[in-house]
């Protein structure tokens, strides 16, 4: 148990910085070597490599090798629990405005 | 309908939404307890206000209860606190949000939350903007596991197989 609330902490954390959401957006179009996610960012490569560091300690990415090259792909199933669990609140508060905005157009 | 947009960073919860109706008419949907109550209540979930003093320095008690006999909440209450610290009629409020008993003493163990709720008047519509700051991000991730609560039993059962 401890040790899965240790993940869960660090995929809030991972996606606390913006650089590191940026990455997985890239990542949803499709795998990325380390290169082409850098390209777009003008920090150094290294800085890329901890910030994709970061998103692997956190299962947001995996990482694989083709020869001597990294491929960095989104991990879906740990984007989706995150995503899930920020929907259902974002449903909610959906519905209470929702629900605000029928009562106003009511009383008019 | 508009949506509602939710961006979160580190331990801040932000919630935007834009309502299409005058900022006169959503700041009293805040300000009256008997709007309150009936906007604020979702999906077989019921708010029932027991003390409403939406003033500078005045506090708010309320809980929320499942009234739907499909719902495995059903029969369940959950009563929170609003302690307001600063309320400006119609521009914004700042308040304490925390989870209660009956008699608004608050449970220990739960987090409380700083929140600002700010209105903008732009072309007739209101956006809203909910800014909501937590002690830590653990204290904002049970909150949002209690938002779920709420009414979304299904999620609740997934987050805590996460969490365990």
């Amino acid at each position: 148990m401890v040790e899965q609330s240790l993940h869960y902490d660090s995929v809030f954390h991972a996606l606390a910085d913006e650089t590191r959401r940026d990455i997985l957006m890239q990542l949803n179009n499709g795998e990325k070597t380390i290169t082409e996610i850098a390209k777009k960012y003008s920090m150094s490569f290294a800085a890329v490599a901890k910030h994709l560091n970061v998103l692997e300690a956190a299962a947001l990415i995996f990482k694989k090798k083709q020869g001597r090259v990294q491929i960095i792909s989104a991990n879906p199933k740990t984007v989706c629990e995150v995503t899930e669990y920020l929907k259902q609140y974002q449903v909610l508060w959906d519905k209470r405005f929702n629900n605000l905005e029928e009562m106003l157009k009511e009383n008019q | 309908m508009n949506e509602t947009i939710i961006t979160h960073s580190g331990a801040t919860l932000t919630l935007e939404r834009v309502i299409n109706a005058p900022k006169d008419k959503v700041w009293e949907a805040y300000a009256s307890a008997d709007l309150f109550a009936k906007w604020f209540s979702t999906d077989g979930w019921e708010t029932r206000v027991k003390h409403f003093d939406f003033t500078s320095g005045g506090y708010t008690l309320f809980a929320m209860k499942c009234v739907d006999e499909s719902q495995e909440m059903f029969g369940q209450e959950s009563w929170n606190k609003s302690e307001y610290s600063s309320v400006n009629p119609k521009d914004n409020f700042t308040y304490l949000d925390s989870f209660s008993d009956e008699e608004g003493n608050p449970v220990e163990g739960m987090p409380s939350t700083d929140i600002t709720v700010t209105l903008e008047e732009i072309d007739d519509t209101t956006k809203i903007t909910s800014i909501s700051t937590f002690g830590s991000e653990d204290s904002l991730k049970q909150a949002l596991a209690m938002g779920m609560e709420e009414g979304i039993k299904q999620t609740f059962n997934k987050l805590a197989s996460i969490i365990e």
